[in-house]
């Protein structure tokens, strides 16, 4: 299981591709700016336009970091999810997160129409969402957590997850049922996920919940590869399934949890990135595995980003369709050329 | 020299309890056992399906805990070990299948290496030569690059048991390492094992249903009936009459001069 040449060569290529992918989904926009002016802009010049800096620093360089984060994240708690449930189809928010913080921001939206105490337009901006997400994401949670500590089996956990998630989506309809349809408009349009909302201070903030999460990732490699031979005989190695159970989910919630906070509940990455780069690197080392993911993750991400924002028109799409319409059409394509899926 | 190594004592049970709770409700299964397993021993424990072999065995390796008496592994009781002291010294070759079948016959014997490698899991050149060593005694060298998945059922079953010698510990224990084989692989297998047990001194205990090859191969059996045990070496248990209980006597018979059950007429 030792890292050699070809995968340092695989990892190269990937993070060129990463750079240059980051370099292109900040030249594009619906606001055509040269290449000559963003590198002038990005070495600390105006590029001859204080429109294009205002635009590159503000809105496309933070969008473009989200990206990287939400993209990274997601594909790394997919990974985790994965193999600590054995499960190929697991993704990120199997624990429910994204349900949980689509039930938040609903009692957010939607939810002051059952309750005429509350005023309407009061909380309803963005960071207001973020912070609705998080706790509906953390109840959840704290629910699952609970959970884990009862039941012995994982299975068990995932079906819970599942549970939650059918229970949620269900208040979720109920509420949609009662509201109107500005209110509805508005949950939907959080549902179909935004990278661009969020400022500087944001990012940084995201940036530290994401290297958390990744820190606990990288101190569970070990007893990650330990569980691909399955719980009980990682248990006969001398591992405690207990408390790595508790890592790996506290782990998940602060990538997971923090994307779908501050970006919506992205759909797809997390489930589609382990298979992809598996299929690359041909094997389940999680040493080699995890930052194989983290940079696919990105590298996924910003690909849908940029045709998200339909270069060279005034529209955008919403980025949860496309990285469904991107990422499935490539799953499949890998899956029936490769003809085994790997795990 | 080689006297004192045959009587190394490993494993020692006392008046052990076996059972398991469901609820509120314990199923009780076998009442005072009690016998010593030694290093360079092939041990097989044999008895009819629901008899408890799988509890029996599960409680040995720290897994179940017991109802009653107590489970010495090198002199200490096995409740005191920590999950990684106790990696050291026990290791397990299960039924279940592995999710990953896509690890490769090196990286599944390297796994092995787990209770000794650092935080990530670095092989150091001892855990090289281990591994090599292991490959080469278990004749794997050929697929060593393969994934799981390629492998027939005979193959995988030689990996499990190469991961567990990886693993270096004095005990290595196995549930029914010959189900799924056809009968050339069984004794494979079993020979397999024991040149393990006696050329690593080490102490193998498996369950098994192969009677009739366990009385050839192995130093000792332990037989279990319904509330009731046996402990010997195969010839003083068939003297002895020990298998004749273990099944009712509508069926089949046990024939002492083959070692083996045959079909009543």
């Amino acid at each position: 299981m030792t890292p050699n040449s070809t995968y340092k060569f695989s990892f190269l290529l990937l993070f060129a591709v990463m750079i240059v992918l980051f370099l292109l989904n900040i030249s594009l926009g619906s606001v055509s700016i040269p290449f000559t002016a963003v590198v002038n802009i990005l070495t600390g010049g105006d590029g001859g336009n204080e429109n294009w800096a205002y635009i590159l620093m503000h809105y496309r360089l933070p969008k473009a970091f989200t990206a990287i984060l939400a993209g990274s994240s997601l594909a790394l708690s997919g990974l985790l999810m994965q193999t600590l449930f054995r499960n190929p189809l697991a993704g990120p928010f199997v624990l429910g997160i994204s349900s949980g913080a689509s039930l938040g921001v609903a009692l957010l939206i939607m939810g002051t129409s059952l309750l005429p105490g509350i005023g309407t337009g009061i909380m309803t901006g963005s960071v207001a969402m973020a912070i609705a997400a998080s706790l509906g994401s953390f109840v959840v949670l704290l629910c699952i957590f609970i959970m884990a500590s009862r039941v012995r089996d994982t299975m068990a956990l995932l079906i819970i997850g599942l549970m939650f998630g059918s229970l949620t989506a269900a208040i979720v309809s109920v509420l949609s049922y009662f509201s109107n349809m500005e209110q509805l408009q508005r949950y939907i349009f959080w549902s179909f996920g935004n990278l661009g909302d969020l400022s500087w201070s944001q990012v940084v903030i995201f940036i530290v919940i994401v290297f958390s999460g990744i820190t606990i990732s990288i101190l569970c490699i070990k007893p990650l590869n330990g569980l691909l031979l399955g719980e009980n005989y990682a248990r006969s190695m001398g591992m405690n399934v207990k408390k790595v159970r508790y890592l790996i989910i506290i782990a998940t919630s602060l990538l997971a949890g923090s994307v779908t906070a501050f970006a919506g509940p992205v759909a797809f990455i997390g489930l589609a990135v382990p298979h992809l780069s598996r299929q690359i690197f041909r094997t389940p080392d999680h040493r080699i595995l995890m930052p194989a993911v983290l940079i696919s993750g990105a590298i996924l991400m910003l690909v849908c980003d940029t045709v998200a924002q339909l270069p060279f028109s005034a529209y955008s799409l919403p980025i949860n369709a496309v990285t469904s319409l991107i990422g499935a059409p490539v799953v499949i394509w890998l899956l029936v050329r490769k003809r085994k899926l790997l795990f | 020299m080689a006297e004192k190594k045959l009587s190394e004592k490993i494993l020692e049970v006392e008046n052990l309890n076996t059972g398991y709770r469901t609820g509120k409700r314990t199923v009780s299964l076998h009442k005072d056992l009690r016998f010593e397993l030694s290093r360079g021993e092939l041990i097989a424990m044999v008895g009819p399906n629901g008899i408890g072999k799988s509890t029996l065995l599960r409680t040995l390796s720290g897994i179940l805990p017991p109802l009653g008496g107590s489970i010495y592994l090198e002199d200490k009781r096995i409740s005191e070990y920590t999950p990684l002291a106790l990696a050291e010294k026990m290791s397990l070759v299960l039924t279940e299948q592995i999710p990953a079948k896509a690890l490769k016959v090196k990286e599944v014997i390297a796994l092995g290496r787990q209770p000794y490698t650092n935080w990530i899991g670095h092989l150091s050149k001892t855990d090289l030569s281990i591994i090599g060593r292991t490959i080469e005694q278990l004749g794997l060298e050929e697929i060593r690059e393969l994934p799981c998945y390629e492998l027939s059922d005979g193959q995988f079953q030689r990996v499990m048991i190469g991961r567990a010698l990886a693993q270096d510990t004095g005990l290595i224990i196995l549930d029914e390492p010959t189900t799924h084989l056809d009968i050339y692989h069984k004794a494979y297998i079993l020979k397999l094992l024991k040149r393990i047990a006696h050329e690593n001194n080490k102490c193998v205990l498996f369950s098994s249903h192969e009677i009739h090859l366990v009385n050839q191969l192995c130093d000792k059996v332990l037989v279990l009936q319904k509330d009731d045990y046996d402990f010997d070496q195969p010839c003083n248990l068939i003297e002895k009459g020990s298998y004749q209980k273990l099944f009712p006597g509508d069926l089949i018979d046990f024939d002492s001069n083959t070692g083996s059950f045959r079909i009543r007429n």
